[in-house]
């Protein structure tokens, strides 16, 4: 048994890889998606432009955007073919193509007047789709949102195409170096599900957190106790 | 007192209905002028084009006595100027009553957060909501006193003029008069406000001067005692019956029933 302990070692520092992936893509996606929403709430233009462009991603698979990313993107701009960053860009633009429509929908849960008040108080559109449209539809999204870093997490295990050395790519190492191939992908899959378990963890906090009372979000926090 | 605002001959379409078919009204500093008519009559669009929350299409709006409607007038400085109160009051959700009410001063005006704090708290003990309601978030807030924190907002923007529309409509009685107290409050200290409101107490308490609304022009201007009287001289359309209703509501009609005439 003690000697199966470097292997284990070894998966798990695996993982950070899929931990960085998934947390570094998912808080840039949402960055892109929140200015895209904002943008496309306050120009009818930006609005098309941006649903265009995440029609396009979104039907692209993730391992053809990664591959891609690598092998096109950044070489293109000059920049060397690493694998981790090739896997987080793709990554990043993949899901932010999916939150920004999350975002959307969430916004129109957000009532029309809260808006014209914003305006009628003198902000720009774009300043009433920051400060007011876009924290609540956040708050509305989350539980949508944390779906997205729980995909991230496994989608980051593709990473092994260009390279990555991720817990998955450890243990087909592994399983080979030391068969039992199956005992090994039960193991690692028991390890990312304890990842995935400890984001759903971190979303129920963070929904508590940021819940406003007597509103959408904090009634479903309600159901959830 | 000088003219604080003035609109002259406003026209505004929503495709081929005419909300407002030449609207003139004007507010003069310090004044209350009570704003009533039929629904559909173009109230709100009146509100919202003085707010140029809406562009008119045609006639003038001038705001401390320049022309607003010219072309080149930044209308985010107008709005800030000319405070508009919904009938739903629209408080920021995700914020607390504090919250809202700072919210202009510090993201609109961009005050300093020390003076902002201070317009802020001065605002809501104005409009008389209690200290302990103030961090508290909307839903957690009765209708008259989100309405009150809606009329705080607006204050602290330190307006030249308020426009109300229909405050009160949608309120329980307790809360109506909340808010009617609030409203009234803020006249007595000096704030020019145009009401929008068919709240017959809300009139009454204000004694201000009332005007009529019908088929988007404002149609006929008297004092509350003088009502009765262009309500008679009004003859029998629309119009007229709503002045006879509303100065029945008001308790100083003699009504006479239409069957009779």
């Amino acid at each position: 048994m003690l000697d199966l302990l470097p292997y284990i070692a070894l998966i798990l520092a695996g993982l950070r890889y899929n931990l960085l992936i998934a947390a570094s893509a998912f808080l840039a996606g949402f960055a892109a998606a929140a200015a895209a929403l904002v943008l496309s709430l306050s120009s009818p233009a930006a609005a098309r432009l941006v649903a265009a462009a995440s029609r396009a991603v979104r039907g692209v698979p993730p391992l053809v955007l990664i591959a891609a990313t690598y092998w096109l993107l950044l070489p293109a701009l000059g920049l060397p073919s690493d694998a981790l960053l090739a896997c987080t860009a793709a990554l990043a633009v993949r899901t932010a193509a999916f939150q920004v429509q999350i975002l959307r929908a969430a916004a129109s849960a957000v009532e029309r007047g809260q808006l014209e008040a914003a305006l009628a108080l003198g902000l720009s559109e774009r300043e009433a789709a920051l400060h007011v449209v876009l924290p609540q539809s956040t708050r509305f999204a989350l539980p949508a949102l944390f779906n997205e870093l729980s995909s991230l997490l496994k989608e980051s295990t593709l990473g092994l195409a260009v390279g990555v050395l991720d817990a998955l790519a450890r243990t087909r190492l592994v399983s080979i170096a030391t068969g039992y191939s199956l005992v090994w992908m039960l193991a690692a899959g028991l390890l990312v599900y304890a990842a995935s378990w400890a984001v759903l963890r971190l979303s129920r906090l963070l929904h508590r957190r940021l819940a406003v009372p007597g509103t959408l979000g904090a009634g479903v926090v309600e159901l959830w106790r | 007192m000088e003219v604080v605002l003035e609109a002259v001959g406003l026209v505004k379409r929503f495709g081929s209905f005419k909300a407002l078919d030449g609207a003139s009204i004007s507010l003069r500093g310090g004044e209350v002028k009570a704003l009533a008519g039929p629904n559909g009559s173009g109230k709100t669009t009146l509100l919202k084009c003085l707010n140029l929350l809406l562009r008119p299409d045609a006639g003038s709006i001038y705001l401390e006595g320049s022309e607003v409607t010219a072309p080149g007038v930044d209308a985010r400085h107008v709005r800030q100027r000319v405070a508009l109160v919904f009938q739903e009051g629209y408080l920021f959700s995700h914020m607390t009553a504090r919250e809202n009410v700072l919210f202009g001063p510090l993201k609109v005006r961009r005050l300093p957060r020390a003076e902002a704090e201070a317009l802020a708290a001065e605002a809501l003990e104005a409009v008389g909501l209690d200290r302990s309601l103030w961090g508290l978030y909307p839903a957690q807030l009765s209708g008259g006193q989100r309405q009150r924190v809606a009329i705080a907002r607006a204050l602290a923007m330190e307006p030249a003029v308020i426009l109300y529309d229909e405050p009160t409509s949608n309120l329980d009685p307790l809360g109506a008069e909340e808010v009617a107290a609030a409203i009234v409050e803020l006249a007595k200290r000096g704030v020019t406000s145009l009401v929008v409101t068919h709240d017959a107490a809300l009139i009454a308490e204000l004694g201000a001067e009332v005007c009529l609304m019908s088929r988007g022009r404002v149609a006929l201007c008297g004092r509350l005692e003088e009502l009765p009287a262009l309500a008679e001289a009004a003859g029998d359309g629309e119009l007229a019956r709503f002045a006879r209703a509303l100065a029945g509501r008001l308790g100083k009609a003699r009504v006479v029933p239409v069957a009779a005439r």
